[in-house]
């Protein structure tokens, strides 16, 4: 991988790569070594074939690289109070001059609780959950990566959407 | 508050929007354009010059060679592998390991373009083998009253009471220096294996501060090649703050550190006890075909290849732990990484395990790491 075609990667999918290695880690100190070792194991294996989507590969080496920390080290991890970690983080928003402040304010409180209860989610369903709404990566991709079947990716996908409507549309 | 779930608000809500810090993709491209150039370089057989006067001439005429200084902190208290290797409940090294220590290794100094002259490193200590290597650095500010060095990111929010700097304030460190006029430095340093360009560890074993001007890394990195001796290469980059601000990062010198690896390595193959496949949760099951132990005085690795049969599943991807008969986990190494598991291709997959030396048992026991409680694995010694 060249110099420019890591520029190119970090530039295109950096943010979205980032952001998933938070919601995999809940803190930004954990966050910040995943995604530096998912860069810097893309560019021992060298360039990425051209048939094959840059941000699934990616995505593909955060996992398998976090699957086995945490797997190995259950007994050791250090637990994060992820509401606090979010709540402390800024949220860069995509100011919308067209909404009124106190429909945005209503809207991050929403976002905030939502984040929540993705974040509580047992692993698989976070794992899918993320893949899909914040990567945007089709049910194929997302069982290639993690090397299960797609009905399994499906089925974890529905029990993940009526776990998050069951919680969302409870009291808060 | 009562939402209303949609597809839409999650899609929002996960919007990403978190982005790496400015100085870790800075970072990350400086070593893709290394790579490239090393590269480069090996393509066309040429070695850098630097590193053929270093191989040629132990006498180093060409090359500056500094033994570093320690600043105005010296020998305050110092923490040494052994300190490091039994924190944790972890063992004391063993007098074997001890005299395979290099203290205080020859060090070459590059000078880089725009680093400032803020702070002393010295490498105080360096172990490794064909697999691992771990040392120790001092790091220290060449003016106490002006500079405050750390080193974690959040370090600079974080009460100093809390982070044990021998300091009895719960300001952080951000506040405690902008109270006194001093400046808070953030350093990281990256390791790499010079001949092939390669990052050996990107990330820190364990630091110790000794006072608010020193600190002790404790490096531990696996080794991508196993040459006998080698010139790693230690990379500082400095962050520097005001208050809990950061306002600028730099490149500080590179560190070109000679490496003798000392070690002797003894190799065994083993087979499972029992040769059906190992039954799993959902039907599934697996089989190990080959195990390979290798063990030098630093540790024990223990590489198992293994066959999936059945279904994918997360299940897959088996981690073990080294246990006694009984399924309780034995011999931690904090000294070394513990290992990994990884995809071969079709139904193959590898897992890696590293410890403290064993030696090479007749028996060897492990036990799969699973939400189940895992299964306990007799593997046997081949003839």
């Amino acid at each position: 991988m060249t110099q420019e075609t890591m520029e190119y990667y970090i530039k295109t999918y950096g943010t979205e790569l980032y952001s998933f290695c938070m919601f995999l880690t809940k803190n930004r100190q954990d966050a910040d070594d995943l995604y530096q070792d998912t860069f810097l194991s893309a560019l021992e294996k060298g360039e990425i074939r051209e048939d094959e989507n840059p941000k699934s590969y990616l995505i593909s080496i955060a996992v398998n690289l976090w699957r086995n920390r945490t797997r190995k080290f259950l007994w050791r991890k250090k637990k994060v109070d992820f509401v606090d970690s979010f709540e402390e983080m800024d949220f860069e928003q995509i100011a919308d001059e067209s909404v009124p402040a106190d429909t945005k304010l209503i809207r991050e409180e929403e976002a905030l609780e939502i984040r929540r209860q993705v974040a509580r989610l047992p692993e698989k369903m976070r794992l899918v959950i993320l893949m899909h709404y914040m990567e945007e990566l089709s049910v194929e991709e997302i069982a290639a990566i993690l090397h299960v079947p797609e009905g399994t990716v499906k089925s974890r996908l529905y029990h993940a959407r009526a776990r998050l409507k069951e919680n969302m549309e409870g009291v808060v | 508050m009562r939402g209303q779930y949609s597809e839409e608000k999650i899609k929002e809500a996960l919007r990403p929007c978190h982005s790496a810090d400015a100085a870790l993709n800075r970072k990350l491209i400086d070593y893709a354009k290394e790579k490239e150039r090393e590269e480069e370089l090996q393509k066309s057989g040429v070695m850098r010059m630097d590193l053929r006067r270093r191989f040629a001439t132990a006498a180093a005429a060409f090359a500056a060679v500094l033994i570093l200084g320690t600043g105005a902190y010296a020998a305050t208290q110092y923490f040494s592998l052994d300190f490091f290797a039994s924190r944790n409940d972890g063992p004391k090294l063993t007098e074997e390991v001890k005299q395979m220590i290099e203290e205080k290794p020859e060090v070459t100094v590059q000078k880089t373009e725009g680093s400032r002259d803020i702070l002393n490193y010295e490498v105080s200590e360096v172990l490794c083998d064909s697999r691992n290597l771990v040392a120790t650095v001092e790091i220290s500010v060449k003016e106490p009253d002006k500079y405050f060095v750390f080193t974690g990111t959040d370090d600079v929010v974080t009460p100093m009471e809390i982070l044990q700097m021998g300091i009895d304030s719960m300001d952080t460190i951000g506040t405690y220096c902008k109270k006194r006029g001093m400046q808070p430095v953030l350093v990281d340093v990256d390791c790499f294996d010079e001949k092939t360009g390669r990052l050996l560890s990107n990330s820190l074993a364990s630091t110790k501060y000794t006072s608010p001007g020193k600190v002790t890394y404790m490096f531990s990195a696996n080794r991508l090649t196993a040459d006998r001796e080698f010139v790693m290469g230690l990379k500082p980059t400095v962050c520097l703050f005001d208050g809990e601000k950061q306002v600028a990062i730099y490149r500080d010198d590179l560190l070109e550190v000679q490496v003798k690896d000392k070690s002797t390595e003894q190799t065994a193959f083993y087979e499972p006890e029992k040769k059906e496949p190992v039954e799993v949760a959902g039907g599934n099951s697996y089989s190990i075909d080959r195990a390979e132990l290798i063990s030098t005085e630093v540790g024990s690795y223990l590489t198992v290849d293994y066959t999936w049969h059945g279904e994918k599943s997360d299940e897959c991807q088996i981690f073990w732990t080294l246990c006694d008969a009984d399924g309780k986990e034995v011999s931690r190494n904090p000294l070394v990484r513990d290992g990994g598991c990884e995809w071969l291709g079709g139904k193959h997959w590898q897992s890696k395990l590293e410890f403290v030396n064993i030696g090479q048992p007749d028996v060897i026991h492990i036990r799969e790491i699973a939400e189940d409680g895992g299964r306990v694995i007799t593997l046997k010694k081949k003839k």
